[in-house]
C-alpha cells in the first residue's frame, strides 16, 4: 500500500515540478532580471516554467524586487488569489531581507507577509541564479509526500 | 439610500465606470496604478497614484557619505544605472571643485551611452511586448544581454553597476573588452535596421502608434516633459548638448527629433537616438586618452577627502578628532543642482550640503515622475488598448519615480 | 495609405517575415544554463568568502572594521580581541548577512590586505534565511569551495588592485599588487 501511494506522490510531484507557472509579480529591478530570465538567452520556457499574467493561472510566485507597506496588502491578496499548491520564491536582496533599504517603508523581507520556499540572494541576482533558484524549488517539489487530494485540504486547515 | 433604489437603473453604456487598473498589472511597467473613469471603453478621466515603490531612498541617503549613496543610485532607473551614476557623481564633483582625468570622462561617455541602448532596447522590448510583438521582445533582450556581458566585464555586475565613481571611474577597462564593444557596434547597427524592418512600416503597428497620445511642443513644455518624449514634440532640449557634461562637447553626434509629438514620431526618435548612442561610443573609443581614471583629490571610500591615509602617528584619540575636524572643513557648505540627459529624461540632483561628510538633503529630479503626470492628458478619449501604449511610450521606470 | 500598392501587396509583413526567418537559420543564442556552462567574467561580485593564508591557514583579516565601516546596508559585523602586550586586533567572529549585501565591492575595495572577496560564485539560493547569514567557519568553508574550482595557478581580483587608479588613493600594502597563489604554498604580496 505504502508503495502505490509513494509512486503517486512521485507521478504528482513529477507533474508539479514539470510545469511551474509562475506570476509575474515584477516590483522593481530583480524584475528586470526576471524577463531577462524568460527571454531568448536563459529560456525559462526549458523548464516548463511560462510566466502567466494572473495569479489564478499560477502555482509560483516570484517576488522580485523591493515590497514597500503601501505594496504589502497587495501581495498578500495576489498570494490568496493563488490555487493550491503555491510556492513563494524570494528573489534578489531587498525581497529576503530588506536590502539597503532599512527605512520607515520597505517591509523587512517578504517573509513577514507571506511564507517563503526559496531564497534567491544577489542584488539583483543573474537570471542563472534564479534559474538555479527556480530548479532548487523543483527539487524541493519532488520530495514532497502526501500534498494532494484529501491530504492537502486537511493541511489547509 | 431609498431615493436611489426607487430610481431607473441608469443605462451602463452611458453612465461612467470606475476602473482601478494595477498596481499588480503587467503592462503598468512596475507597480504604477491609474484610476480609470470610463465611458464604455472610452477614457473620461485617468488618475495616476504613485507611491508603491516609494523606499525613502532620499531620507536613507542623509544617513550616508558621499561615496555610499553611490550604490543607492544604482536603484534609481535601475534599466541604466550607469546614468544615475554619473548624474550624482557630476554633482558631488561640482561641490568639491573636482575635475576628472580626460580617460575617466571618456569611459564614463562610453557606458552612459551603452546604458541608453540598453534602456532603450529593455523599452522598445517591454512597448512592443504590450502592443503585441512578441518577436521584438526577443531579439531585443538578446542584444541587451550582449551589452549586459559588457558592463559584468568592465566592473563585475549586470544592472547595478556602481562603476562612475566620484571623480572618475573605478578601474581601467581593459584594451580587449574595449575592442569586444567596437567590434559590437556595426552588429549592432544592423539589429536596429532589423527592429525597423519588424515594426516601423508594419501595419498593427502604425495602427496602435500613429495619432495615439498626442501632444504638442507647447504642452510638452508645460507638463515639463524632457527627453525623448518631448524630442518626438519637436524641441531639440538635449542636456547633452545644452549642459555639456564628461565627454560630450568633444565628440560629435545630433539629436533626433520628431514632428507630431505620437507615439509613433517618439518610436522613430528613440530609435534614432540608439544610432546617435553607436556614433557616440565609437568615437570615444577612437579618441580615447591614455593615463589615469580617477582624480587624485577624490575622497576614499571611508571618507578621506584627497585621497590621504590616516598616518600611524594619529592614532591617539586627539589627533585623531582634529584629523576629522580637518576632513569636515574641505567639504564646501552650499547647494546646487546638476542633471545629466538619463536615457527617460533629464535627470537632475539637487544637493544640499552642510560642511559634513553627508548629504544634508539630496532631491532627485526624476523624469519618470514628471512623466506620469502627463499620463492624464494623453490618454484622454482613448480606448483603454491605447492606454497600454500610451504608458510604454514614456518610458516609465517606477523605481525612478516613487524613489 | 490603404490604396497604396505597398500595403495592399503586404509589403510590410513579407519584410517582417524575411527577417524573422532570416533568424531561424541564425546560430541560437539560448544558453542550457545547468548542462551548459555560463561564461563568468573575472571579478564578477557574487557570493563572499575569506580569503585563507595558504601558509599559515589562517583566514587573512585582520580586523581593521574598515568594510563594516563603509558598508552601505550595514550587513557586516566583525567582533574582535585585542591582545593587551601588543595591542595586536585578533578576529574572533565575522558575520556577513547575505541577504543584506547590495554587492558594490566596498569591501574588497577598502580592504587593505584583501581579506573579504566577492567571488564569481552565484548559485546559492537558500531555503531559510539562516543559511544566507555567513560567520567566518562558512565564508572559509565559501573560500575553499571556490578555490577548488580555480584552475589557475594564482586568484586575483580585479577589486584589491585597481587598474588606472593613482597610487595614492590605494591603500599602502596593496600598491605592490596583491594575488593569492593557489596551488603551492608560497604567498606572495
Amino acid at each position: 500500500m505504502e508503495l502505490i501511494w509513494g509512486k503517486i506522490d512521485e507521478i504528482i510531484n513529477w507533474a508539479r515540478a514539470g510545469s511551474l507557472w509562475p506570476v509575474t509579480f515584477g516590483l522593481a529591478c530583480c524584475a528586470i532580471e526576471m524577463m531577462a530570465a524568460g527571454a531568448a538567452r536563459n529560456d525559462l520556457d526549458r523548464f516548463g516554467i511560462i510566466f502567466r499574467a494572473s495569479p489564478r493561472q499560477a502555482d509560483v510566485l516570484i517576488v522580485a524586487g523591493t515590497l514597500t507597506y503601501k505594496m504589502a496588502p497587495i501581495l498578500r491578496r495576489v498570494y490568496d488569489q493563488m490555487s493550491h499548491p503555491r510556492w513563494v520564491v524570494a528573489m534578489g536582496s531587498c525581497a529576503c531581507s530588506g536590502g539597503v533599504f532599512r527605512t520607515y517603508s520597505t517591509v523587512q523581507g517578504v517573509d513577514q507577509i507571506v511564507p517563503v520556499d526559496i531564497y534567491v540572494p544577489g542584488c539583483p541576482p543573474r537570471p542563472e541564479a534564479l534559474i538555479e533558484g527556480l530548479l532548487k524549488l523543483q527539487k524541493v517539489i519532488k520530495e514532497e509526500r502526501r500534498n494532494w487530494g484529501p491530504y492537502a485540504r486537511k493541511s489547509l486547515i | 439610500m431609498p431615493e436611489n433604489r426607487l430610481s431607473e437603473p441608469e443605462d451602463p453604456f452611458l453612465s461612467v465606470l470606475e476602473l482601478q487598473m494595477g498596481p499588480q498589472h503587467p503592462s503598468t511597467h512596475g507597480v504604477l496604478k491609474l484610476h480609470l473613469k470610463l465611458e464604455g471603453e472610452r477614457i473620461v478621466d485617468c488618475e495616476p497614484i504613485v507611491g508603491f515603490l516609494h523606499r525613502g531612498l532620499e531620507k536613507l541617503a542623509e544617513n550616508f557619505t558621499y561615496p555610499q549613496v553611490l550604490p543607492l543610485t544604482d536603484r534609481l532607473d535601475y534599466i541604466s544605472a550607469m546614468n544615475n551614476n554619473t548624474g550624482y557623481c557630476l554633482v558631488v564633483e561640482r561641490l568639491l571643485g573636482i575635475e576628472p582625468p580626460p580617460r575617466g570622462k571618456y569611459l564614463r561617455t562610453m557606458v552612459c551611452e551603452l546604458a541608453r541602448i540598453a534602456s532603450h532596447l529593455l523599452w522598445l522590448a517591454t512597448h512592443a511586448l504590450d502592443i503585441g510583438a512578441m518577436t521584438v521582445f526577443l531579439y531585443c533582450f538578446r542584444e541587451r544581454e550582449q551589452i549586459l556581458n559588457f558592463f559584468e566585464e568592465i566592473c563585475g555586475a549586470r544592472l547595478t553597476v556602481s562603476y562612475p565613481r566620484i571623480g572618475g571611474v573605478r578601474m581601467d577597462v581593459e584594451e580587449a573588452t574595449l575592442e569586444k564593444v567596437y567590434n559590437f557596434l556595426p552588429e549592432m547597427e544592423r539589429r536596429i535596421d532589423e527592429y525597423e524592418g519588424l515594426l516601423s512600416e508594419n501595419r498593427i503597428w502604425l495602427e496602435r502608434t500613429v495619432g495615439v497620445g498626442v501632444i504638442t511642443a507647447e504642452e510638452a513644455i508645460a507638463y515639463g516633459l524632457t527627453g525623448p518624449s518631448l524630442r518626438g514634440s519637436g524641441v531639440p532640449y538635449d542636456v547633452r548638448k545644452h549642459f555639456p557634461y564628461d565627454a560630450y562637447p568633444e565628440v560629435e553626434f545630433e539629436v533626433p527629433v520628431g514632428k507630431n509629438g505620437d507615439t509613433y514620431d517618439r518610436y522613430k526618435c528613440r530609435l534614432q537616438e540608439m544610432r546617435q548612442s553607436i556614433r557616440i561610443i565609437r568615437q570615444c573609443i577612437e579618441k580615447l586618452p591614455e593615463g589615469e581614471v580617477v582624480s587624485e583629490l577624490t575622497p576614499d571610500l571611508d571618507m578621506m577627502p584627497g585621497g590621504r591615509m590616516l598616518k600611524a602617528e594619529a592614532f591617539n584619540e586627539v589627533a585623531f578628532i582634529s584629523f576629522l575636524q580637518e576632513a569636515k572643513e574641505i567639504f564646501p557648505k552650499g547647494e546646487l543642482y546638476s542633471a545629466v540627459e538619463g536615457a527617460k529624461g533629464e535627470l537632475g540632483f539637487y544637493l544640499v550640503s552642510d560642511g559634513s561628510g553627508r548629504p544634508y538633503r539630496l532631491h532627485i529630479r526624476a523624469p519618470s515622475f514628471i512623466h506620469i503626470s502627463a499620463i492624464p492628458k494623453l490618454a484622454k478619449d482613448h480606448l483603454i488598448a491605447d492606454l497600454v501604449a500610451i504608458i510604454g511610450t514614456l518610458d516609465i521606470v517606477m523605481g525612478e519615480c516613487d524613489r | 495609405m490603404r490604396l497604396s500598392p505597398t500595403y495592399l501587396l503586404f509589403k510590410d509583413l513579407v519584410t517582417g517575415l524575411l527577417i524573422t526567418l532570416r533568424t531561424f537559420f541564425r546560430k541560437p543564442v539560448t544558453v542550457r544554463y545547468p548542462h551548459e556552462k555560463v561564461q563568468v567574467f573575472p571579478s564578477f561580485r557574487g557570493r563572499h568568502a575569506m580569503v585563507v593564508d595558504p601558509e599559515t591557514g589562517k583566514p587573512r583579516c585582520v580586523a581593521c572594521l574598515k568594510c563594516s565601516v563603509v558598508c552601505p546596508s550595514r550587513c557586516i559585523k566583525i567582533e574582535y580581541e585585542v591582545d593587551e602586550k601588543t595591542g595586536e586586533r585578533r578576529l574572533r567572529e565575522y558575520i556577513l548577512e547575505a541577504l543584506r549585501c547590495v554587492y558594490c565591492g566596498y569591501c574588497e575595495e577598502v580592504c587593505p590586505v584583501g581579506a573579504i572577496v566577492l567571488t564569481e560564485w552565484f548559485e546559492y539560493s537558500g531555503r531559510c534565511r539562516e543559511d544566507l547569514i555567513f560567520n567566518l567557519e562558512k565564508l572559509v568553508q565559501n573560500w575553499k569551495e571556490h578555490v577548488a574550482k580555480w584552475d589557475k595557478e594564482f586568484y586575483e581580483n580585479k577589486y584589491w588592485v585597481l587598474k588606472g587608479v593613482p597610487l595614492k588613493l590605494k591603500p599602502a600594502p596593496r600598491r605592490m599588487g596583491l594575488v593569492v597563489k593557489i596551488k603551492g604554498v608560497k604567498v606572495d604580496g
